[in-house]
């Protein structure tokens, strides 16, 4: 091999065309064999959240240094998608070793070259340091936010260039596929699936199988298989992820879904924000067309099907299923009347069978290590019922105030504890627990009672929460849950449509009334609006958005209720920030340093510079900004709240 | 015609028709706003909540569900009245009195269900999002001059661009469906202002007795959609009328 450098885009009239599942077997085994077996892997996370750390850069100059030191045919880099550990990027992983780099440059390039991968010798200063033990971890598994983990869905990318068919080929991709043409009628297909007991990752958890036996048994012309990756919640990536990173997953996926289904049209419906997904998928999309595994006659057989991108519409709302279909026939996305099923008469007025990203993610998974494999995961029994459990793991975007944040991917069932604190390594600062938000806009808030419950479709439900797509909000003592509840109600009255009075006015008045208890003008009466309005809004709305939207507000109000009392009653915010009900002071511990006087951006502090109670702050003049608080290095400001103001 | 029972009630009724429209038209009152038989039901006010129970999978289940865009289906059953929908309907017409504190229909729906029409600040817009304005205006015309924009609380309805519309033609159809009449139609001597829309259009009067017959936008919108003698294209209806039975008169077929 010689030192060429890296072409990013390949000549898709350079693929070979496989004509049967013998052909791509054989070109599988010549790929696998083409390759040094003792060559090191160096997997480089070049996904949406590395890349503000320059790791594209990263991954050429590794690939240089390789180069100038000769060990090309020892070691290949590989610009993989997303890690899920993105607050450490860039990230790198030496396989087999399984050596971890965090927080890497394009400077540590040489070294890496010559220490670690020409003689073996680890780099001290480039390994995690666990921030709760302490300890240096030299390997990804001594890593405890990797340890806890069962990563069956993310593990695959990490291995391979999502730009290069050929990674994914020789890594057994489309095997499911193979198995599926040659093997196996629609029908067993769907019966697989089904008692695999997979559920929709997209929010509704409803059994995969039995969407997809609706939809094949409804009649229509045209079938659509459909994958929806608008991913609006805030805060959540998984589905990005697996689109950038292992977009022929998702692919394949969907190829044996509509050959189940008997559809030969597919599309993705990607949010607008998502360019690298959008390019990833389409690359990946133009590969497999030209190796036959996409449009007609796939691998020889006779069934045809393609897949085209589109586009989202740039709203929340335009992830729920008829809104969806609208935004895909070039309507404004609004949700219909939900009478009909869009399974039945969905996009065209023809039978529909959208799912997500993830859940598409799992279907070749299950295909090939079998629906025992599947089944042996996660909680409840579907061998008589699909509902009956949760099977798989799911992937959460775990994000606030916890020390490892990240996406995860866990077994159906395991426990908030594990994933916030075994995982997610507990609260920052050593600050205390105070709840967690599942489910995102349309879920709920959990406290502490609840962090030894398994997490799963029902078990969240029956909580109060829901599993949603996976968000996973975590809240320290620092929260208001006041605040918190307005500012998923500030986000939903944003994103609702629109269309119905009860969602429309309805989330602008709780908000409005939520924002009335946070600036200090609540009263009682605040409650009991908040809770019938509440009904209100979900009894009367047309789509589950508005159906769902004063989750936030209910779950809050049931676990927290002594907050909202205490902002009424006693002007008291206990989390300390809504900013009405709080004032800043200077305490004894003052050392004269006079730091937070310089900060002030109001001139609102003076005093003298000597140890004691000299320093006053002005409290016409706060603006309640914080920075003294942050910066002041004796924890001498200390601010109030309540009867203690 | 199947059998449908609503309040107890059997009665016959159309596959597919609106339940709302079809209990309307055997007596039973469902209150409504954003409803107009002329266009397809949009289902935006949600005042016209009824219960209805259905069969799915094999299982009886009992919704509560607008009716306008509800089609009457075999075997269902439905209520539109009882405790818990009168409260909903009730925290409907709260929130939209707040919007609309002027408009009649909703001042008495208001009056009826007991509601408080200071349970939040007013807001005053008036109009409330129904889209029927849009909905006549493209479907009923063949025009399309309105649309919404925005959307959550920020929705909003108007022109493309919030600029006086190309499109408008000046018919006024819009308002006269407008269910809480926000959209004012100003007619002086010779022209007619839609200020909701920032429209101004030149109007025609009768040539014979001086009545305003509508715009001049309106009739050559006509002459494109409708077969009519030129006599008559500037001439009110009334005078029209007048003017054909005169024509009858005159050729003796009376
Ligand atoms: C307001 C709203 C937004 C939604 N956004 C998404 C989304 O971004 N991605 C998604 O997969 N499902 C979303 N859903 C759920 C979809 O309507 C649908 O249930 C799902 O895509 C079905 O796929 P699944 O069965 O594989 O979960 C949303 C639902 C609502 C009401
Ligand atoms: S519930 Fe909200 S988002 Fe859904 S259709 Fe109604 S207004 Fe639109
Ligand atoms: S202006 Fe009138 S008709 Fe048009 S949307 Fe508003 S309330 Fe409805
Ligand atoms: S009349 Fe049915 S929602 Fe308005």
């Amino acid at each position: 091999m010689s030192c060429s450098p890296e072409h990013t885009s390949i000549d898709l009239s350079k693929l070979k065309l496989l004509n049967s599942g013998g052909d791509l077997a054989e070109y599988r085994a010549k790929l696998q064999g083409d390759k040094n077996p003792d060559r090191k892997i160096v997997s480089v996370c070049t996904g949406t959240g590395c890349k503000a750390y320059k790791c594209d850069s990263l991954a050429e100059a590794l690939r240089d240094e390789v180069c100038k030191a000769g060990l090309e045919e020892k070691v290949e880099i590989v610009a993989t998608g997303c890690h899920g550990f993105c607050e450490r990027g860039a990230l790198m992983v030496i396989y087999p070793e399984e050596i971890l780099y965090q927080k890497v440059k394009s400077e540590n390039a040489a070294d890496i070259v010559a220490k670690t991968l020409a003689k073996g010798e680890v780099i001290e200063e480039l390994l995690f340091v666990d921030p709760v033990s302490g300890k240096k971890c030299t390997k990804e598994n001594d890593i405890p936010f990797y340890k806890h983990q069962q990563q069956e869905l993310m593990h695959g990318g990490r291995m391979l260039d999502p730009r290069k068919i050929d990674d994914y080929i020789a890594r057994d991709g489309y095997s499911a596929l193979v198995k599926v043409l040659g093997e196996m009628k629609g029908d067993e297909v769907i019966d697989q699936i089904t008692k695999s007991g997979l559920r929709g990752r997209g929010g509704g958890g409803f059994p995969t199988g039995v969407k997809w036996r609706t939809c094949k048994d409804a009649p229509g012309e045209q079938r659509y298989v459909i994958c929806n990756a608008d991913e609006g919640d805030p805060g959540a990536y998984m589905d990005r992820s697996l689109l950038e990173g292992n977009p022929h997953l998702i692919i394949e996926g969907m190829i044996i879904g509509a050959f189940a289904i008997g559809s030969s049209q597919g599309y993705v419906y990607v949010r607008n924000e998502y360019p690298l997904a959008v390019s990833n998928l389409t690359t990946a999309l133009e590969q497999a067309r030209a190796m036959g595994l996409l449009g007609k006659s796939i691998l020889g057989s006779d069934f045809s099907f393609d897949i085209k991108v589109v586009r989202g519409g740039g709203a929340f709302v335009c992830g729920e299923s008829t809104a969806l279909m609208a935004s895909l026939e070039g309507y404004v996305g609004e949700p219909r009347a939900k009478h009909i099923h869009t399974v039945e008469q969905g996009l065209y007025d023809q039978p529909s069978n959208l799912n997500n990203v993830e859940t598409w993610a799992n279907v070749p998974l299950i295909i090939n290590k079998g629906v025992d494999w599947f089944t042996g995961i996660g909680t409840g029994d579907v061998s008589k019922n699909p509902w009956g459990g949760s099977k798989g793991t799911k992937i959460f975007s775990l994000v606030g105030k916890v020390n490892n944040t990240g996406l995860v991917e866990v077994p159906m069932g395991a426990t908030l504890r594990q994933i916030i604190f075994d995982i997610g390594g507990g609260i920052r600062d050593g600050k205390k627990f105070k709840g967690v938000q599942t489910g995102g806009p349309s879920g709920g808030c959990l406290p502490e009672k609840f962090l030894d419950q398994p997490v799963d479709f029902d078990e969240l439900t029956k909580a109060g929460s829901m599993m949603g797509s996976g968000g996973m909000i975590v809240m320290d003592e620092d929260t208001c849950m006041v605040d918190f509840a307005r500012y998923f109600l500030n986000f939903l009255r944003d994103e609702s449509c629109g269309k119905c009075t009860t969602c429309r006015e309805g989330l602008k008045r709780m908000w409005e009334l939520t924002n009335d208890i946070c600036e200090g003008r609540g009263t009682q009466k605040h409650i009991e609006k908040l809770e019938s309005l509440a009904k209100v809004v979900m009894d009367g709305s047309l789509c589950a958005l508005g159906q769902t939207a004063a989750n936030p507000v209910l779950s809050t109000l049931k676990y927290y209720r002594e907050e909202y009392e205490g902002h009424i009653e006693r002007g008291e915010c206990i989390g300390r920030v809504c900013k009405p009900l709080i004032s800043f002071h200077i305490t004894a511990e003052c050392n004269g340093c006079n730091l937070c006087a310089l900060n002030c951006p109001y001139d609102a502090i003076s005093g003298e510079k000597k140890k004691g109670d000299t320093y006053k702050i002005d409290q016409d003049k706060c603006t309640k900004c914080r920075i003294c608080y942050q910066s002041c290095k004796f924890d001498a400001i200390d601010i109030r709240t309540g009867t203690q103001g | 015609m199947i059998d449908i029972v609503i309040d107890g009630k059997t009665i016959q009724a159309e596959q597919g028709a609106s339940l709302l429209q079809t209990a309307l038209d055997n007596g039973i009152d469902i209150p409504h706003l954003c409803y107009h038989p002329a266009v397809e039901a949009y289902g935006a006010c949600r005042l016209c909540l009824v219960e209805v129970t259905a069969e799915s999978h094999g299982r009886k289940k009992t919704k509560l569900t607008t009716s306008c865009n509800y089609p009457v289906l075999p075997g269902i059953e439905v209520v539109t009245d009882s405790e818990n929908i009168r409260e909903n309907r009730k925290g409907v017409l709260e929130l939209l009195i707040a919007r609309a504190p002027k408009a009649k229909r909703v001042r008495e729906l208001a009056a009826e269900y007991g509601v408080d029409a200071q349970a939040y600040p007013v807001s005053g817009e008036e109009c409330i999002l129904c889209g029927l304005c849009i909905q006549v205006c493209k479907d009923v015309m063949g025009v399309e001059a309105l649309g919404f924009i925005g959307r959550g609380d920020k929705k909003d309805v108007g022109t493309p661009f919030d600029d006086l519309s190309k499109e408008c033609i000046g018919c006024a159809s819009c308002a006269s469906v407008c269910p809480t009449q926000c959209i004012e139609v100003i007619d002086t001597a010779d022209t007619r202002e839609l200020p909701r829309w920032r429209a101004i259009h030149k109007l025609v009067r009768c040539r014979i007795c001086g009545k305003a017959v509508a715009t001049e936008k309106h009739l050559a919108h006509l002459k494109k959609t409708v077969n009519m003698d030129e006599d008559v294209r500037s001439v009110c209806p009334t005078c029209r009328r007048e003017f054909y039975a005169k024509q009858a008169m005159a050729e003796g077929h009376m």
